[in-house]
């Protein structure tokens, strides 16, 4: 099993070599340079070249991508071109943020997902499973941008119960346990929740009820066991398809809220990469990029890991 | 209804309720099992022989099955119990052993943890002391290095070893009748053997009784003391398997022995089948369901079939065998 675990954390090196190299190249694949956002339009050329060589943007580029990746390594993810901070401290603020309403939105998806395919399993075929059914396909379909402003227009603008905009009361963007900060978590994460609850709705109800189908089922009926023994087996059966396609939930959740965090002005990594995008902030956008697409192969890798102690089936080491 | 017998099946119908009308699985069965006695349950595949099976132990889903008629077990009604008895009594007094053992094992669950959690239900043992009984069944069913094989998983054994597992399984419990729904028939040959001497052991050990389901004629002499033969989701043959099989009354007995390899056989002859294929079991058949293909049919076939002619020890269901009586 340890062999496993390090054997797989080895795969994953190269993957993540790969994701830094595409980040890396951003700065070169996206027109214009980069500098021109800091380089004043009619700067001398002298001044231009002392620019360049301060960024170290005259050196090869395999030496630019080396020099990169050392720095990246040890937390320096260099220095944001518009507000001339240093990149790893804003990322860092913003993960939480996203982190936070990831969980929150996980949670509430992957809970409701799990019920909702289990009732819909259990009653195959009837008005619980068809009900769960439309639930998981309207969840899935609908646009979650579209979703977000209709709750904003609902709770907030009309009702008035809850928060619009930011992680806090006055916009304060550092998080506290407190009711204050929780309302503004309801309405982001109640938006993020449904796509995941779709997702994970429809893969609960497919292996659940292959499994109830399956011959040793009816065979743990014949040993005598009710309930919730039969429940814990097809549990157990059912966890590692459904593991894997909550992680990959899970990534999507942290890479894929720019839309939401920009409808709740939500102070995550989606806003940040949003703004750094419209400033054309090059250093920003690959830390975050790069932050992110590490994120989606640790994650990735952790699923692989518990499938593997779950399901006896899969070969290790 | 006699006391002394442990199974006692009075004009069972299992009826499933299918999206394009009802399917009449099961017809009219009858048959009874004494203690420590074998029947084997023979006959083709789609006949109703397992059908009737999971119904002993009520194991078809609820919602889509009717059955109909007495189930007697152990001088309980079946049919009647509710569900908390029902359990009790299932891989209690009766166990089951299936076709695919691959199958009917929880994959993510150890082989011993499957007959620890067994044991625990019906003996009321602590985990200790289930998983000696575990180990016991494990040696008792010949399975080498036992004490290894206790944490295996089902996919990291043999199918004779797994077989082995699931009889080790099924007798946990100590049950008084052991329901086998084609044992051996995953296996090959030899193995087939093998197993097939230990459950007849076991059998003789435990004083247990049995009904053997077996497509395999072969089979149904070796191991059972009374055979009945079931054909469209009736039975129309019954008796001492001796009796039955040397001397075979219905015409459908008749083909399937006929159809059977046996030693001293002509290599260059041709194997006789019945002509044509059992009928569709959509609609309820009120006369004689193998008339369609039998070469002895007559006008009377057609009517409706009176009840099974009794004579004995057997029994049989063709107008045409009770004239010949």
């Amino acid at each position: 099993m340890f062999v496993f675990i390090i054997r797989r954390f080895l795969y994953a090196i190269p993957i993540a070599l790969a994701v830094a190299a595409v980040c890396f190249s951003l700065v070169h694949l996206a027109p214009g340079d980069p500098l021109t956002a800091i380089i004043p339009a009619d700067a001398p050329a002298e001044v231009v070249i002392a620019i360049q060589q301060a960024y170290g943007m005259d050196r090869p580029l395999l030496v630019q991508f080396g020099s990169w990746i050392q720095r990246a390594l040890q937390g320096d993810l260099g220095v944001s071109v518009a507000t001339g901070r240093p990149v790893m401290g804003d990322i860092a603020l913003a993960l939480s943020n996203t982190l936070l309403l990831a969980f929150a939105a996980a949670l509430l998806g992957f809970l409701g997902g799990i019920l909702l395919g289990a009732l819909a399993a259990i009653y195959n075929g009837t008005w619980i499973d068809k009900l769960a059914t439309a639930l998981a396909i309207t969840g899935v379909s609908i646009p979650h941008y579209w979703l977000g402003l209709l709750l904003v227009i609902i709770f907030s603008v009309h009702l008035d119960w809850l928060p619009s905009m930011g992680a806090g009361p006055g916009g304060s963007s550092d998080w506290r346990l407190d009711w204050a900060h929780l309302r503004h978590l309801v309405l982001p994460a109640v938006t993020m929740c449904f796509i995941p609850m779709g997702i994970v709705t429809r893969t609960v109800r497919a292996t659940v009820s292959e499994i109830l189908n399956s011959e040793f089922v009816t065979a743990l009926y014949a040993r005598g066991l009710r309930g919730r023994r039969i429940a814990l087996h097809v549990a157990k059966n059912a966890a590692p398809t459904v593991l894997s396609v909550m992680g990959l939930q899970f990534g999507y959740l942290l890479g894929g809220s720019i839309l939401v965090e920009t409808v709740f002005s939500w102070p995550g990594t989606g806003y940040l990469l949003n703004t750094a995008i419209f400033q054309r902030d090059i250093p920003l956008l690959q830390g975050i990029i790069l932050v992110l697409a590490m994120f989606f192969v640790g994650l990735n890798l952790l699923v692989d890991v518990l499938q593997t102690l779950m399901d006896p089936r899969i070969k290790r080491g | 209804m006699s006391a002394d017998k442990l199974i006692d099946v009075r004009n069972l119908n299992v009826t499933f309720k299918g999206e394009e009308g009802p399917v009449y699985a099961v017809s009219d069965v009858s048959f009874d099992l004494a203690a420590g006695e074998t029947l084997a349950l023979l006959g083709e595949s789609g006949c109703g022989k397992s059908v009737t099976m999971k119904s002993l132990m009520r194991l078809h889903p609820a919602h889509k099955t009717r059955i109909e008629g007495q189930i007697n077990i152990d001088g309980v009604d079946l049919l009647s119990m509710r569900p908390a008895a029902l359990s009790a009594m299932r891989g209690k007094t009766v166990s089951m052993v299936f076709q695919e053992p691959m199958l009917a094992f929880d994959p993510v669950y150890t082989v011993g943890d499957q007959i620890i959690e067994s044991v625990m239900r019906h003996e009321g043992f602590s985990r200790v002391d289930a998983r000696k009984r575990a180990l016991e069944m494990l040696e008792r069913v010949r399975i080498p290095s036992a004490a290894k094989r206790l944490d295996a998983y089902p996919h990291e054994m043999s199918g004779g070893m797994r077989q082995r597992a699931m009889i080790a399984l099924a007798l946990a419990c100590k049950p008084k009748i052991l329901l086998a729904d084609e044992p051996t028939t995953a296996l090959d040959a030899t193995v087939q053997i093998q197993v097939l001497l230990l459950l007849k052991e076991l059998q003789r050990e435990l004083g247990m009784s049995m009904i053997f389901v077996t497509h395999d004629v072969g089979v149904a002499i070796e191991v059972a003391d009374r055979t009945a033969v079931m054909y469209a989701g009736r039975i129309i043959e019954e008796g001492p398997v001796d009796d039955v099989l040397s001397n075979p009354w219905h015409p459908y007995t008749q083909g399937l022995l006929g159809a059977t390899v046996h030693p001293g056989m002509d290599r260059k002859q041709a194997l006789p089948a019945i002509p044509g294929s059992p009928p569709q079991l959509t609609r309820q058949i009120t006369e004689c369901a193998f008339a369609a293909r039998c070469s002895y049919r007559t006008d009377e076939c057609m009517k409706p079939m009176p009840a099974a002619y009794q004579a004995q020890t057997r029994a049989v269901r063709c107008i045409h065998a009770l004239a010949e009586v």
